[in-house]
Order: structure tokens, then sequence, then C-alpha cells
């Protein structure tokens, strides 16, 4: 188990391409550092490659170019022409579409790849696990759309896989089941200690669920590092237009009075609208257009702002006929105005500012 | 009634049945997840019988079955006799003469069922045979029925080719179909008829009792 820790080397190393003949080149050139559980999310809009790069891994597409190593194994080597099909990987894959068994009852389909002496005990050890109590016995056209996600991820979680395979799990459900299974879903995958490499292309989603993230575009793999890292210093302008969002912080809850709560991020006290239920840990989301950038920080009579911030100009760059202007108000916060604006307050880097940014235009994202 | 023909047609039919079965399955499972290039040949060979004929496949059967070719010489001196006019020619015939009525509804089941579903089973460490068992096969119950049941009836009404290669031995080659042709041939027009009424009336009823069965049974998962 140990090995790769003396080796050095990742637990998941991916630096494979699958190419289409006359179409395009899919990438998954990415690592997981350590066995136990973290969850990889693959970000990218739709068509961006996301799925075929878990189906790399998860051999069900062939290797054209380079390795994907695992836990000191080499699954693939497009040189050697080694290929280690889906059946030896032992790992656990769940498509978008569930894809259970439609003539086989929920337990069943839970012991699937189990021998058949191991199948009863696991069964009856995930039914309660999953909330599927007194299901077993059901056949899947006879559950609701969260029930068999939940069989889904039993089931590919039955044969204790070293590697966890997740394509859009919640995309086939309502939001409200979404919110709800988001949060069940990490605790379960902490307490199972299962690396995680999880598909999706919606933020909230990847914000709330991920602890590494890997953007993808076009096929390729354009950033990966930790969440903070690639929402907070996209390496390019394609990453931050897939991203959608300039600032991404973790803050903490301190109060919540009237709707509104109260949060420390860094140094700085902001307000937003209380979302309801929510960890005391969250990620603040800030886009950079709902950030204004004023001389003056006195109270703002007569405005319905409630966070007035003071700030000082970490950076300029300009961008077509606007600028991102880099801020630090006791947490790193980008503001995007246009250029014009910019220079009629002849603003310049080192200069002390006041961000203004409405108490509605901050999104909060669970991240406990 | 010739109850001597009726009797080797239904073992004919049943044997058949039983032969393409064997031979059914793994071709059909090629044809419906190979993605060779020269597919399309193998299919077309398998159809063949379709538009064939009887009398053009009895012939090169026959030209095949002969003393002189490699088949009929390799029979020949591993049973001691000839494959021409004998049961176990009829035997070959029929199963190529039935072929697609097999093949093609596997095929066409076999290829109906969600690929996901192939593939969640590899990913749960599943052998390519043992998902075809656990996975495939139980959902194409109803394409495997339908093979079974045409193969059976078809065998059971095939004329020309039997004519060609099995000739008219009582007991040997004489199937049902051929009993009825010799006896309006000889003017005996009442056993005829009611040989006749009796094979229109059990293909009519194994057909029926056929698609009443898939209706019945039919699962929410084969709705799509």
């Amino acid at each position: 188990m140990d090995t790769h820790l003396t080796s050095g080397r990742p637990f998941l190393q991916a630096e494979a391409e699958r190419r289409y003949p006359g179409g395009p080149t899919v990438e998954a050139r990415f690592e997981i550092p350590e066995p136990g559980f973290s969850i990889t999310v693959l970000f990218g809009p739709s068509g961006s490659g996301k799925t075929t790069a878990l189906r790399l891994l998860a051999g069900l597409e062939p290797v054209d170019r380079g390795v994907i190593r695992v836990d000191g194994e080499m699954w693939s080597d497009a040189e050697t022409r080694i290929h280690r099909p889906p059946q030896a990987r032992r790992l656990g894959f769940l498509s978008q579409t569930y894809d259970l068994f439609p003539h086989l009852t929920v337990a069943a389909n839970l012991g699937y790849g189990l021998t058949v002496p191991e199948r009863p005990a696991r069964a009856a050890e995930l039914l309660p696990l999953l909330g599927l109590e007194g299901l077993g016995d059901r056949l899947p056209g006879e559950l609701s759309g969260g029930q068999q996600q939940r069989v889904a991820l039993g089931r590919a979680l039955a044969r204790k896989p070293r590697l966890l395979l997740l394509d859009e799990p919640l995309s086939a459900l309502d939001r409200p089941s979404q919110q709800r299974l988001r949060k069940e879903l990490r605790e379960l995958l902490r307490t199972l200690d299962i690396p995680t490499i999880l598909v999706t292309h919606d933020r909230t989603e990847a914000l709330q669920l991920g602890d590494r993230l890997v953007v993808m575009d076009q096929g390729r793999v354009c950033q990966s590092g930790s969440i903070q890292q690639v929402f907070n210093r996209p390496t390019d302008p394609a990453v931050a237009r897939i991203l959608g969002v300039e600032t991404v912080v973790l803050g903490r809850i301190e109060s919540i009075a009237d709707g509104m709560a109260t949060l420390s991020v860094g140094t700085a006290q902001i307000h937003a609208a209380d979302p309801g239920s929510l960890g005391w840990q969250v990620f603040v989301c800030i886009r950079g257009e709902d950030v204004a950038v004023e001389r003056g920080c006195g109270p703002g009579p007569g405005s319905t702002v409630r966070n007035r911030l003071p700030s000082r100009i970490t950076g300029l760059n300009p961008e077509g006929p606007l600028m991102r202007i880099g801020l630090d108000c006791g947490f790193p916060l980008e503001a995007l105005v246009t250029r014009q604006a910019c220079q009629d307050l002849g603003l310049r880097e080192g200069d002390e500012v006041c961000a203004i940014l409405k108490a509605a235009a901050v999104h909060l994202i669970p991240h406990d | 009634m010739d109850w001597q023909a009726i009797r080797l047609s239904l073992w004919l039919a049943s044997l058949t049945t039983v032969a393409l079965l064997v031979l059914g399955l793994p071709l059909a499972y090629w044809l419906a997840f190979s993605r060779r290039r020269w597919r399309f040949l193998v299919e077309a060979v398998v159809a063949m019988p379709l538009v064939l004929p009887p009398t053009v496949l009895g012939f090169y059967l026959l030209l095949a079955m002969g003393p002189r070719s490699p088949l009929g010489r390799a029979w020949e001196s591993l049973f001691g006799s000839t494959l021409p006019f004998s049961f176990e020619g009829l035997l070959i015939a029929s199963v190529l003469y039935s072929l697609p009525f097999m093949i093609q509804p596997l095929a066409a089941a076999f290829a109906s069922v969600d690929r996901g579903l192939i593939e969640a089973s590899w990913c749960l460490g599943e052998s390519r045979a043992r998902t075809f068992f656990r996975v495939i096969a139980p959902l194409s119950w109803a394409g495997i029925l339908t093979g079974l049941v045409l193969t059976f009836a078809h065998t059971l009404g095939e004329f020309g080719v039997v004519l060609m290669v099995g000739g008219n031995l009582p007991g040997r080659t004489r199937t049902v179909s051929i009993a009825i042709y010799d006896q309006v041939q000889a003017m005996d027009y009442a056993p005829a008829g009611r040989t006749a009424a009796l094979l229109l009336g059990v293909s009519f009823l194994v057909l029926a009792f056929t698609y009443a069965l898939q209706r019945r049974q039919r699962k929410p998962w084969t709705l799509t």
C-alpha cells in the first residue's frame, strides 16, 4: 500500500491520449498524489472530453498514446501495448445513466460484482448505508431517480474499488435532490476512504464536492490544481471563461440574522444573503462584473450596497475594452470594469480604493 | 396421415433448432458486436437463404456433399456412409437453410442491449462470456424465443432443399411437406388435406403462442 510513497510516485498518474481518426484528440493528463479519500473533479463544458477521459481510466477506451499508472500498476501503455481490461482494474464506475441491470433486483444489482456467497451479507450492509432499507427486492424500474442513483453508487462501491469514477452522478436528478445528495455523497466517500474522480459541468457541484480541479476544454486539460488555486489563478482567459467566476475563497459564516449572513473571509467581513441551511464553512463566489471600485470608502448614504471593502489594487490587466483589477481587501478579489472608467478614476497599482459589492451578488457554496 | 413423415419432420426441426442455437449464439454475438470491416460480407452470406431459390442452395449442397467433394470424402471416411439422401445430410442442409431465421433475431436482440449495461458488467469484473450469460442473454429472451420458433417452424415447412438433398426415402428423408406433395401427385386429396391442415394448425399455434408470450411477459425495460 505504501510503495508509491517510498518510490515518490503519485497514486494515479495519467498521461494518456485517445485519437479519433478524422476527429478530435482527447487527453487524460493529471495526477492524484495520494491514496485515500480525495475527490478530483474533471470540469469543463459539454463536449470537452471529460467523459472520454474517464473512460480511458476505466479501460473502456484504448489509449493511443501515453500511459496510465495506478497504485504502482501499469493500466495502459500505448508503447508496449499494455491494456489492462476494465475487469482487471478493480474500479467502481458510475455512468450518467446509472446502467442498473433492469432484470435484476436491487439486491442482485448491488451484489453483481461479488461471488455468490459474499452477496447477501454485502447487500444487507449496503442497503441501510444507502438509505434503501426494504427495497432490496424491487426492480430498478420501480425506484425513484434518487434511489436508482444510490443503488448504482452502491453497486460500484460493493467490490471495495481502489478508485471510483463518477460521470455526472447527480445530473439526472432534480435540483433539491442534487443539493441533498451532494452533501451525502461527499460524506459517504470520506467514510469509505476511496480516491474518486468525478466528472461534472456544474460549477456548484465542482466546488461543493471537489478537492482538486482539472479543467478541460476541447479535449485538452487546461489547468489542474486545488480548487482555490485554479479558480483564483486561472492560467489563461479560456480557463477563466470556463470557470465563469473570478473570485472563489473559503469563508466562515459568523452569524445569521434577518436573512443576512455575516462571513469572515480572510481578514475581511462581508455580508451575503442567507441561502438557508449551510455548513459553517463555505466557498464564497464573486463574479468580477459584480464588483465596482470607488475612490473613497466612507459609509454610502442612500445606497443599498451592504459591502464596502477598503482595498488595495494589486494588479491591472487590460482585456479588450475591459480592465481586470486585482484587489486585496483582506482576501484576493477581482473586479471587472470598463477601461474608460478605470482611466477616469486614474487607478494605479498600489492605490487604496473601495471595493463595492452587493450582498445579493455573493454566492455561497457549502464546503465542509 | 403419414405419421412417419410427421415424426421425422418434428425430429428434424427439433435437431435443427438445437444445432442452430448452439451455432447461432456465438455467430450472432459476433455479428452484433464486431467492428470488423468485412462484417457485412458475413451478414450477406447469412441472409442468402432468404433470397436464394431452395433448388439453388440444394444443388450446391448436393455438390458439396457428393463423393467427389472434400466434405463428402471426409464424411465417408469418418462414418462409412454418404451424406446425400441421408437424414444427416438433410440436417446439415436444414441448418444452413434456416440460418437467417435464427441469426437475425438473435443478432438484432443482442445489438439492442444497452451498451452501458455491458460496460457496467465489465467494470464490475465480469468477463465477456459471463456478461453475455448474465446480462445480454436474459435481456434478449424475446429475440432468442423468436429465433427458436421461426427456425422450428421454417424447418417444419421446408420443401425444396429437402427434395434436392434428401430425396423421398420413407422414414429417412421423407418429411411431411414431401408426403403432402406425393399424396397430391397421386390424387390422394383426403390424406393430403389432413396433413396440410395439421401443418397449418401447428404453425399457427406455435407462432400465436410465441407472440402471446412476448406480449404478456413484456417487461418495462423492453418498452423503450
